[in-house]
């Protein structure tokens, strides 16, 4: 690989723009903590302001003032290098610290530029690394060529340092400049369509949620009185069926457009390429995201289509990586629009000996029926049946019927198209309702196994079976124990026969 | 088994060492008491902070607060007889490839990590185990604390030999 022009020998710090990122962060935490003092300054102008009032704003206007020049200065105080082996960040304003990355526990670096960074070129840079203390470093500015040889360096001494030490010739690091070949582009026509088909319920969840977060924030602040003034106000709309019917659905109409909008925002000018040992998503219309992964660290490749994506061909493809240490998320790379045949493309280039596979199907057992309706049937309906009578007032009965009815189809409709595949060398599982979920997992990914059984279970000789891996688990519900029994002692023979490294 | 689970098995699954012929490893008898101690304690505390701040107020009617209370106490009683009733079921097992763990009275968990997939181990202690000398191991795994394990009530000088045993396993597949 080429030398690269720039030296990391000594420490220095980072691109000079860091310090308008560092304030508009700094500006963005501030009004996000403080936007409901602001409004109610904004309101109350014209008003005097009492003695308490007027001393509790200097302490605000001080205590910003403070943490603005504390940011300003810890760009000052940011240096990073690199020594032998090992990436070395020192920071801090009061407290000096000093992060020591050791090369070999890189998992994974991340090159980020949302708009502020593209206004200033430069581009921001997350490293990710293993280990139980499981850290994130962010170098927030840096001018584009010095970042991305920053990246091939360290991915470079990376590799020099494995190859050292272990003889891994076939699965050796990326050097990220193999040639690649591009697995998957959207046209916008395709961008509108993948948004079409999100989920705009949970969009309108999300709506609703914020509306009154907002609501009760702004009422917290401006007194007591709002919330009568507003119920009178309330009061006066006639609060009929239509009412109602037209809010939801102008509720439903706001959450599509805006699903649309984000998906289009959020994956615009997606290129989703392949090289020999990886993959790279690039997407973004204002903050573009570029992340790669390594094939040999995949955990589990999931794909999943709903009623929508069914009636248009697609899925969206979901490929779980092992995560960093204690970090709680997963590290994951979401595909929307992808057709059966790059899926089929991704899994067999990652998974190897995919054409031999050969499936045996399982189901599982309808005792999981009748054991979940307990919890979603019969007690909302003890619940609101209880209450319709002892109130007397027979709404109550709409959920009281309404609730154990869908929860029973749903569940019905859960527990017959649950299907679980087994092979040699893989497990997969095929769920849900409306739509299909397939998830794929190599046996030898597996890092725990956990066999649940409850009193019922056990009654009907059942037991549910839990698969984890590094990045994220597999459920296998309400199977007979004989069946989980054999699966597990044949999970853990794979596992632990195997010798290839699993993340 | 009538349908087979795989179609070409290397190895006849007879022949794979099942995990019923494993012999369980009770957890040390003081166990138990730090885990009444805990339940007891947990539940004061509740108690405690329930009356103090509604307990007490004159608005509240007098009849409302021992009627929580009453529910509290039950619940109580019922997680102690569940932790009676259930330490016997608590125990583990080392294994020569992997580590298992068994819980659960009305639902039931056994976990099992395999060494080579384990991250690294620690020996902890808590407040009340300390009275009675005992200690816990736990076994970290990559990716999150969704597939972490726990073994309380060893003796710690169990935890360190079954902790020792562990991390030579797991440094020794390493070196293979």
């Amino acid at each position: 690989m080429k030398k690269s022009s720039f030296s990391f020998e000594s420490p220095s710090r980072q691109s000079i723009s860091a310090i308008v990122v560092f304030i508009y962060n700094f500006l963005v935490r501030m009004l996000k903590g403080f936007w409901p003092v602001l409004l109610v300054l904004l309101f109350r102008s014209s008003q005097k302001q009492d003695t308490y009032e007027v001393w509790l704003n200097t302490f605000i206007l001080i205590g910003a003032g403070f943490s603005l020049v504390v940011s300003v200065i810890s760009y000052f105080r940011y240096f990073y290098h690199v020594e032998s082996d090992r990436l070395v960040i020192q920071q801090g304003v009061f407290n000096r610290s000093r992060i020591n990355l050791p090369f070999e526990r890189i998992q994974h670096i991340q090159v980020e530029q949302k708009v502020l960074h593209r206004l200033l070129q430069v581009v921001s840079i997350r490293i990710d690394s293993a280990g139980s203390q499981g850290s994130e470093i962010t170098i927030e500015a840096l001018e584009r060529e010095k970042a991305e040889a920053l990246r091939s360096y360290v991915l470079a001494q990376k590799k020099e340092k494995t190859s050292l030490e272990q003889d891994i010739s076939t699965t050796a690091e990326s050097d990220f400049e193999d040639i690649k070949s591009k697995v998957l582009t959207l046209s916008l026509a395709d961008l509108i369509r993948v948004g079409i088909s999100q989920n705009h319920l949970r969009m309108a969840g999300i709506i609703v949620g914020a509306v009154f977060g907002f609501v009760f924030t702004l009422a917290d602040s401006l007194g007591d009185g709002v919330w009568e003034e507003g119920y009178e106000r309330v009061q006066d709309f006639s609060l009929t069926f239509w009412f109602y019917f037209i809010l939801a659905f102008g509720l439903i109409a706001v959450a599509f457009v805006l699903t649309v909008l984000l998906t289009i925002a959020r994956y615009y000018g997606l290129i989703f390429s392949e090289s020999h040992d990886g993959f790279e998503l690039k997407a973004g219309l204002f903050n573009r995201r570029e992340t790669a992964l390594k094939k040999d660290k995949i955990q589990i490749i999931r794909w999943a289509n709903n009623p929508i994506r069914k009636l248009l061909g697609f899925y969206q493809l979901t490929i779980r990586q092992a995560n960093a240490g204690g970090l709680q998320r997963s590290k994951l790379m979401i595909i929307p629009g992808c057709k059966l045949p790059q899926i089929k493309d991704v899994v067999w280039s990652s998974f190897p000996n995919m054409d031999q596979v050969t499936y045996m199907n399982h189901r599982m057992d309808r005792a999981y029926i009748s054991w979940y309706f307990r919890f979603t049937g019969v007690l909302p309906l003890l619940v609101f049946g209880a209450l319709a009578y002892f109130l007397q007032s027979w709404q109550f009965l709409v959920p009281a019927l309404g609730i154990p009815f869908i929860s029973f189809f749903l569940l019905r409709a859960y527990c017959f198209n649950y299907e679980l595949l087994t092979d040699q060398n893989y497990l997969k599982t095929i769920k849900g309702v409306w739509g299909r979920t397939y998830s794929l997992l190599p046996i030898y990914k597996i890092q725990a196994v956990e066999v649940q059984q409850s009193y019922f279970q056990r009654k009907r000789g059942l037991a549910t079976l839990v698969l984890f891996t590094a990045g994220g688990s597999m459920v296998i519900p309400f199977i007979p124990q004989q069946k989980a029994g054999i699966l597990r002692d044949y999970v853990l023979y794979g596992v632990e026969s195997s010798t290839k490294a699993w993340m | 088994m009538e349908t087979p689970l795989f179609s070409n098995p290397q190895v006849s699954l007879e022949s794979l060492p099942t995990i019923k012929e494993v012999n369980w490893t009770r957890l040390e008898a003081n166990y138990l008491k730090v885990q009444l101690i805990g339940i007891c304690l947990t539940y004061m505390i509740i108690l405690g902070v329930f009356w103090l701040t509604t307990g007490l107020r004159p608005k509240v009617p007098f009849g409302f607060s021992l009627a929580v209370s009453g529910v509290l106490l039950f619940l109580m009683i019922f997680n102690l007889v569940v932790a009676r009733l259930g330490f016997k079921i608590k125990g583990y097992a080392v294994r020569q490839h992997d580590l298992m763990f068994r819980t659960g009275l009305l639902f039931r968990k056994s976990t099992v990590i395999p060494y080579n997939r384990m991250q690294h181990s620690e020996i902890q202690q808590g407040l009340i185990d300390r009275q009675f000398g005992l200690s816990r191991l736990a076994i970290f795994t990559a990716g999150g604390s969704q597939s972490d394990l726990v073994i309380p009530g060893l003796t710690h000088e169990s935890a360190e030999a079954i902790r020792s045993f562990v991390s030579g396993k797991v440094s020794g597949d390493e070196e293979e």
